[in-house]
Parts: C-alpha cells; structure tokens; sequence
C-alpha cells in the first residue's frame, strides 16, 4: 500500500480542491474554489486583504474545515488521513510562531523530534546556515528580529524535507537577501513539489505556475 | 513495540519542552507557589487561634491543593494558542503525544505542588494523619485525578472565547466528584477508625482516574482539530 510521500518529491500525490467555499457567520470570504495539483507544480493564491487566502491555505492544510466543497489529499490511489498529509507538509504563516522561550536551536531540535526527523546538532546547525541563522542558534526565537524570525520559521517547515511546501505570505518581513534565500527555496522545491503560495504581492505571482484570484 | 517507543519519545518531548519554557518563564510555578504558601500560612494562623477538628482540615488541605493548582494548570493549552504556537504544534505533533505530554507536566506541577504544601500544612495546621499509606493513596490519586481532569478542561477552554467562564462552568461538575472522593478518604486517614470507609474513597478515586484517562485520551484528538 501506497504510504505519503515523507519527503522531498511528491511522487503521485496528488491535491483536489472541489468548489472549496467558506464564510465567518454571514459574511462570505470565498465560494467554488476550485483547481487540482499533483506530481509536482505550483499555484498562486492572490486577492486583497480579508478575501481569504489564509483561511483557504488552512483548509487545505486540513486545519479548518470548509463551509462548502472538499479537499482531498491522495498518493496514488489512497486518500491521506489528517496525520499523513501533515507529515508530508510544510507550512509557514503570519499565524504560526515558534516557541519564545526556546533558542532557535532548541526549537529546531524540539520540532525534528516530533517529527521523527533523526539527526545530530551538526546537522541541525548546516540546516540553519541555510537559513543564515548559524550565528543565531543559541538566541532566543522572542529576541530574534521579524525577519530572522520568518527565516526560523521556514527553517521548522523544511526540517522534514516535506513534498508540499503551504506559505502564506512567504516573504513578509525579510530583507532582499531573505527574499532572494526564500526565492530560491521555492524555485528549488518546485522542481519536485508541490508548492501553494498565498500573497497580495505582485512580485511574488511568479512562484505559481497558476494563479487562483480570492476576492 | 517501536511505535510505543517512538510515542513514548514524543510525549517525553513534549514534556521536556513544557518544563524548559516553564522554567524559563516562571509562570506558572511563581503564581502556584505564591498561592499554596500564601494559603498555607494563612489557614494556619486562623486555625492557630480557634483550633480545628480533623474533618475540617482534610478539607481546608485539599481546598488549597486545588486552588493553588487551578492558578497554574490551565495555563498549559491556553499559553500555546496565545502565543500562536499551537499552529506548529497541531502540524507536527500527534495528538494523543500533545495530550500525554502536557498531562505529564501538569503532573508533575501538582506532585511538586503536593511536596511543598503538605510538610507546610502538617506543620502549620496540626493535620495530624494515623493511616499514612491511606493518606499517600489518597494524595496520589487525588493529584493524578486533579491533573488529568484539569488538562483535559484545559484543552477544552483553549479553543474557547469566553476562556474564564468557560473553564469555571466546566470545571465545578468534573472536579466536584474527584474532591469530594479524596477530601473523603484524607478525612478517613485522619481518623483512627476511618481505613474502611478510606478504601471505599480510594477506590472510587481510581476508578475516576481511570475512567477520566481513558475518555480525556479518547477525546482529545476531537478537541485538538475542533
């Protein structure tokens, strides 16, 4: 039987996401979204502030479920469980922090280890040189800037080389040379991921092969 | 046999990680310590004075454990959705490692909680115990009910709006049984004849912690997604 794929290449994994709409009490964000991934490839969520496009990543993260229409996760011919497409996900967001109280060291530790990731601090350390963060491992993730803080985060979310890469607002806070890593990152992985990418910078259209408008 | 070893692996982090923030912050320790002892002292004085019987202070005993953990235990779903952390936690972690884990350091809150206010009260309030296995069965299934119960509230009230009166509204039916059982069986250390009617308290103590473990466990996973 056909397991997620754990890392890397998405392999035959294959995203649907069928007339997807959603709404906060009687306000409506989105309704019939709809558009399918699979193998490898990239969209673009664009819209302006409020249309959605978090509340819509979280939904196809399985975080929050849909007012109307489905996602559905499947490698091959097997729909994936909650717990399987989050080992094969990566995500990074406004809304999610690391732990202040932890170096960001300690956090990368803590989140290899939930995630069954094996692996020495030597290897920890080259993954946060990636990152540029090498010299700021034994900080504290609160006294890191917002940029470092966005590069720390998309340090956590590619610990366990994930074959879908969420990112709602990708490059927010960072710096030309965080935007160029970040960049870099994503044309990498589209090479043999998936990649969703939800933003309101025009800049940053280039990263989907498709576009889908919010809003 | 791997799989319980690698579950076992994830709570214990979780663990690990709860006490390192915790003792880097002070928390929940400072605002439980402060409580217990201020607590402690002041029953003791008051007793001091008017003198109490030993039915009175089982109770007095068990109402400052409870209080002075209520101040902190709370605190371990509520810190990770203020903080915006949950998020990370929810992509990574299983549930059931989340929920064991943080079960695991409320546990270990209530029995350093537990160390620190008995000696206190034994001292301050004159608790004098005759069955001292009854009373440690009593206080150690009391803190495992208390901590389980209260992680499982905890977790409840984190995905709620109205957190305060929530966790009150949801506390006093879950609780009530549990205090009652072990302020019951205290009270029956206490007393020189009490050892029959302290198994029959021991007994629905463990039935309470295995019966809220199991359905906390079961749960969870619901209340974590919801």
């Amino acid at each position: 039987m056909a397991g997620p794929p754990s890392s890397g290449s998405a392999g035959d994994l294959e995203l649907l996401c069928e007339e997807v709409g959603h709404r906060f009490g009687r306000q409506r964000l989105f309704a019939d979204v709809s558009f399918s991934l699979s193998g490898r490839g990239s969209v673009c969520i664009a819209g302006p502030n409020g249309s959605g496009k978090s509340t819509l990543l979280r939904i196809l993260a399985g975080l929050t479920e849909p007012v109307s229409g489905r996602v559905i996760w499947r490698a091959g011919q097997r729909t994936l469980e909650r717990l399987e497409r989050h080992r094969c996900l990566g995500f990074v967001s406004p809304d999610l922090h690391l732990y202040n109280e932890l170096s960001v060291l300690e956090n990368v530790r803590f989140f290899a280890r939930v995630r069954h990731v094996a692996g020495s601090d030597e290897r920890w350390l080259a993954h946060l040189a990636r990152f540029g963060l090498a010299d700021e491992r034994d900080k504290s993730y609160s006294a890191l800037s917002s940029g470092l803080k966005q590069r720390a985060k998309f340090a956590c979310a590619l610990l366990h080389e994930p074959a879908v890469l969420l990112l709602d607002e990708p490059t927010t806070n960072l710096d030309r040379v965080g935007r160029d890593l970040v960049a870099g990152i994503l044309t990498a992985h589209t090479e043999h991921g998936l990649l969703i990418v939800a933003t309101n910078e025009e800049e940053e259209y280039r990263f989907g092969q498709r576009l889908v408008r919010l809003g | 046999m791997g799989n319980a070893w690698s579950a076992w692996g994830d709570v214990f982090a979780i663990f690990v990680k709860e006490v390192r923030c915790e003792l880097r912050t002070r928390y929940a320790l400072n605002a439980m310590l402060l409580f217990a002892v201020v607590s402690v002292v002041v029953v003791g004085f008051s007793t001091a004075r008017a003198g109490t019987d030993g039915f009175t202070t089982g109770a007095l005993y068990w109402i400052v454990l409870f209080f002075s953990a209520m101040s902190s235990l709370a605190h371990v779903f509520v810190k990770e959705e203020d903080t915006r952390t949950a998020l990370a936690l929810r992509l990574s972690a299983r549930p059931a490692a989340v929920y064991f884990g943080k079960l695991l350091f409320n546990l270990a809150l209530l029995c350093a909680l537990a160390l620190l206010v008995t000696p206190l009260f034994i001292g301050l309030v004159e608790m004098r115990i005759h069955d001292w296995g009854l009373f440690a069965s009593a206080l150690g299934l009391g803190v495992a009910g208390l901590s389980v119960a209260a992680t499982m509230v905890a977790a409840i009230v984190a995905r709620a709006t109205l957190r305060g009166a929530l966790f009150a509204v949801l506390s006093l039916p879950i609780l009530l049984p549990l205090l009652l059982a072990a302020v019951g069986a205290t009270q029956a250390a206490m007393d020189p004849v009490g050892a029959a009617s302290g198994t029959q308290e021991l007994r629905l103590l463990l039935a309470y912690v295995v019966a809220m473990t199991s359905g906390s466990w079961l749960l969870f996973e619901f209340v974590w997604w919801a």
